[in-house]
Parts: C-alpha cells; structure tokens; sequence
C-alpha cells in the first residue's frame, strides 16, 4: 500500500483483464454456440477457475518467488540460506500480494456467475471443487518452483515466470482443442488440465472419482520432485561475499 | 551518425549476452498464442466458416503473428520507464545525441537478436505447415519491409509515450499494464479484428494499432491488399504520434529532477 494510487489503478486493470478475457469469449461465441462441447457458460466458468488459480498463486507465492534469479545473480540468496529456517518457504512465501488476494473475489464472482447462467444439476463433485482449485495451485507452485530454480545454471533469466506464465494461459481453454496426444502430456508431465479444467468439470458434474484422486496423487508427486529439484539446484549456488 | 552505429553495436552486445532471456520470451509468445488458431480452427470445422476467414487466412494469420511480435512489435516501454525513475535518464540529457533515437536503437538490437532465435520454430513451421500458408501478392511482398518498419515506429512511439508518464507518475507500472490491456484487444493480437463486433470495430478504426499490427498482418496473409493506403495510414498515425512524444517529452523534461547524477 506504499503507492496506493498504483494499488487502486492496479486493480482496475487487472478487472479490465477480466472484461477482456470475458469479451473475448463473448466474441468467439458469436460465431458458435459450443467450443469441442463447451458452451459459453462453461468457458466463462473455466476462465473464472484459471483466474483463481493464477490470483491464488500470485497473491501467495508468485510475486516471491520472482527474485530467485535475483538473489542467485546477486548473491543473496546467503542471507536466506544461513537462516534457522527452510529456504525454500522464505523464497516461497516472504510476501503475500493482497491486491491480488482481493482479485480472488471476484474471480468467484465469476464462477459463481457462471454457474447461475444455467442450472446445474447437484452432486458430490461440487464440494470437492474448492478443494481441486487449491490443488491446482499446489501444482502450479511446483511447477514454478522448478522452473525459477534453473536460475542456478543459466543466471541471467529474470523472466522464467514469463515461461511460466505462458504454460498457464493455454489452460484457460479446454485443452479438448488440442488433441489426444497433447491431452495426455496435459494430464501427466505439464497438468493443467488438472489444474484448471478438471476444477470446472467437478463445478458442472463431469469429473470421475478416479481422475480427482488421481489429481491429488499428482500434485504430491510434483512437490516432492519439485523440492528435491530445488535443492540439487541450490546445491550449486556459490556466493559472491 | 557514427555516435549512433556505436550505441547499435554496444546495445547489440549487451543484448546477445540476455540470449537465454531472449529464448523464453520467443517462447512466452508462442505459448500465448498457442491455443488461439485451435479455437478458431474448432469453430470453423464445426461451423464450415468462421466470419470470413477460410481455413488458410487462420493458419497465417496466427503465424504472421507470432513472426510480428518476434520480428516487429517493441516493448521497451519497462526499461525506458525504469531509467526515468532511477535518474538514469540525465546522462542521455547531456549527451550528444537523441535519447528516443537510441532507445529505438536498443529495441532494433534486442529484436535482431530475438529473431535470430525464432528461426529455430519459424524454418520448423515453414517446413512442416507451408502449404496452409497464403502467399502474399508480390506488390506485398515488396512493400512489406517499409509496412513492417511503419509498425515497428508506431508501436516504438505509443510505448514510449506511455513510458514518459514516468516523469510524472512515480510508479507508472499501472500505466504500463494498462497500454498491454489495450494493445492486446484492439490490435487484434487474440483474435482478428474482422471477427469484431461492429461497435467494438468503429474503438479499433480511431486507434493507431490496428494500423501497425492487424492491416499488415493482413497484408500478409491476403492475395490483394491497397499498400499504399496502409502506407499513408501509417505515416499519419506516426506523424500525430511524434507530435504528441514532442509535447510530453518537453513537459516532461521540464518536471524532471535527478539527485545524485
């Protein structure tokens, strides 16, 4: 809140980023009524899930976990290091982006928006839907953490949250587009279509059991590889004091 | 205009060092356009036409312009915006040459050396995908380099324009996000401006963008284009607009002060 008229600017842009994801979408659904079987209410619904899970990420970890090149360019990352306390949850969550924290109600807006459109049908999946979005940050926060730690070996790449970012804009469409092959790269090395489309489909009744549970195993998986990645990389980190 | 070769050459090392930097982005702009042609694909397999566009204009449409913002489009906005807030700009104010001539300068660099990288990708497609290609009339073909410089000085001088609201605005970062906000939705980066709603056509036809990426990229990508009157479109907008960097340059060095430098 240091520069509150950037904060207050800040927020109308990033509202003016949904209108014109929303826009969008309107526009494409001016040419069809469905996209590989989604309607428009369930890409309003899918874009309001991306949103969540990249404003839950940035709020919480995102905006920390951007100074990893620095720190290793810099050398810094030593006065992290001698501390009595893991690194990786001082890089990860040293500081907490409420603006974006804000964002996330109205990223609900939109989802529950969605939802009232037209009437879904009760069932199980939909309590476990919040649970799925946070998960889908859990995976999004490996995947990141794994990706700013090849700051290690190529130094100066303060952009890498770029690449990052770039992989999760694909996710707010359904991956359907794609095809099989691409589909199945979605669902194991890079998931997100368990990070956002699965989500939607537990909001709209679609999702198994199966692919639910098979969701939290994955997100485990990608933590602990993600840790051990992270600490073979900062294994090579030499300080410049 | 050697003082201005020099600045080419040190920007051109400089920049050759961030080569690893310039990789992700090639990436970062692939991605972003990544799904986009599939959408539109998946409407007009299912649709058998998507407003006007076949088949073929999708598929170059998309690719000209990933090759547009690897090739043409400039961001160099955040780093000129950076150096008036940290006072660097008073070194540039004493020296003997324009400070926006060697910004765009550094730009032209950090492009050279971005589309050295998306080569790679580009032969890949060319290969693979060339017969989805339209092939643009020769009259095209021949204009574009003039065409393409026009966009790449119009979108130079909106994001510079932006960029010295940092004289005023300490923290001009909304500033900023707010030029890609409307770049993005009325340049017809996501989606082709044709497909547009009519209200929403006659916000894109009064603004400069539309002129420096969507009208060449359809130049591009159709049998027959009028050149020339995208040619004087340009030189319009790029005259308004260097009028206006005029005005704020010079209200803007007048409030302008740097401790220490």
């Amino acid at each position: 809140m240091l520069f509150r008229a950037n904060f207050v600017t800040g927020m109308i842009i990033q509202f003016g980023w949904i209108c014109a994801y929303l826009l969008l979408i309107h526009i494409l659904f001016l040419h069809t009524n469905n996209i590989v079987g989604w309607s428009k209410r369930d890409m309003f619904l899918l874009g309001g899930i991306w949103l969540a899970v990249s404003d839950l990420l940035e709020a919480t970890v995102a905006t920390a976990l951007l100074k990893i090149p620095e720190y290793v360019r810099y050398g810094t990352l030593d006065h992290i290091l001698t501390r009595p306390v893991d690194s990786q949850f001082i890089i990860s969550f040293w500081r907490f982006d409420f603006m974006r924290s804000l964002m996330l109600l109205a990223d609900l807006g939109i989802i529950a928006y969605a939802l009232s459109i037209e009437s879904v049908s009760l069932n199980l999946t939909m309590v476990v839907a919040p649970l799925l979005i946070i998960n889908g940050a859990v995976i999004g926060y490996a995947m990141s953490i794994a990706l700013q730690s090849l700051a290690f070996w190529f130094v100066k790449v303060d952009n890498l949250w770029a690449l990052f970012n770039g992989i999760l804009d694909v996710a707010k469409y359904p991956l359907d587009i794609f095809g099989k092959v691409v589909k199945l790269i979605t669902l194991t090395a890079v998931p997100l279509a368990l990070m956002i489309m699965l989500p939607a489909q537990a909001l709209l009744g679609r999702a198994s059991w199966l692919l639910i549970g098979y969701s939290f195993c994955v997100s485990a998986v990608f933590l602990f590889l993600s840790r051990r990645f992270y600490q073979f990389a900062v294994r090579r980190y030499s300080s410049v004091a | 205009m050697k003082k201005y070769w020099t600045i080419f050459k040190i920007a051109l090392a400089n920049t050759a060092a961030y080569r690893a930097h310039a990789v992700i982005w090639v990436l970062f702009d692939i991605l972003l356009l990544g799904a986009m042609p599939f959408i539109l694909l998946n409407i007009y397999d299912q649709q058998g036409a998507i407003g006007s566009l076949t088949r073929e204009q999708i598929i170059s449409y998309y690719f000209t312009m990933v090759i547009f913002t690897n090739l043409v489009w400039m961001r160099g906005e955040y780093e000129a915006s950076r150096e008036i807030r940290d006072g660097r700009v008073s070194n540039y104010l004493v020296m003997p040459f324009s400070y926006i001539v060697a910004r765009f300068l550094h730009e032209v660099a950090w492009q050279i050396v971005r589309s050295a990288i998306f080569i790679i990708p580009f032969c890949i497609f060319l290969i693979f995908g060339h017969q989805f290609l339209i092939t643009p009339s020769m009259q095209s073909i021949l204009f574009s380099p003039l065409i393409l410089l026009g966009s790449a000085i119009i979108l130079f001088l909106i994001g510079y324009i932006v960029a010295l609201t940092a004289f005023w605005i300490e923290e001009n970062s909304a500033s900023l996000a707010l030029l890609y906000l409307i770049s993005a939705l009325v340049s017809g980066y996501y989606l082709p401006i044709s497909l547009y709603p009519s209200w929403l056509l006659h916000v894109t036809r009064l603004l400069p963008w539309q002129y420096a990426v969507f009208e060449p990229i359809q130049m591009l990508t159709s049998k027959s284009y009028p050149v020339a009157v995208l040619l004087l479109q340009q030189l319009c907008w790029i005259g308004l607009l260097y009028i206006v960097y005029r005005i704020v340059w010079h209200f803007g060095v007048k409030k302008y002060s740097a401790i220490g430098r």
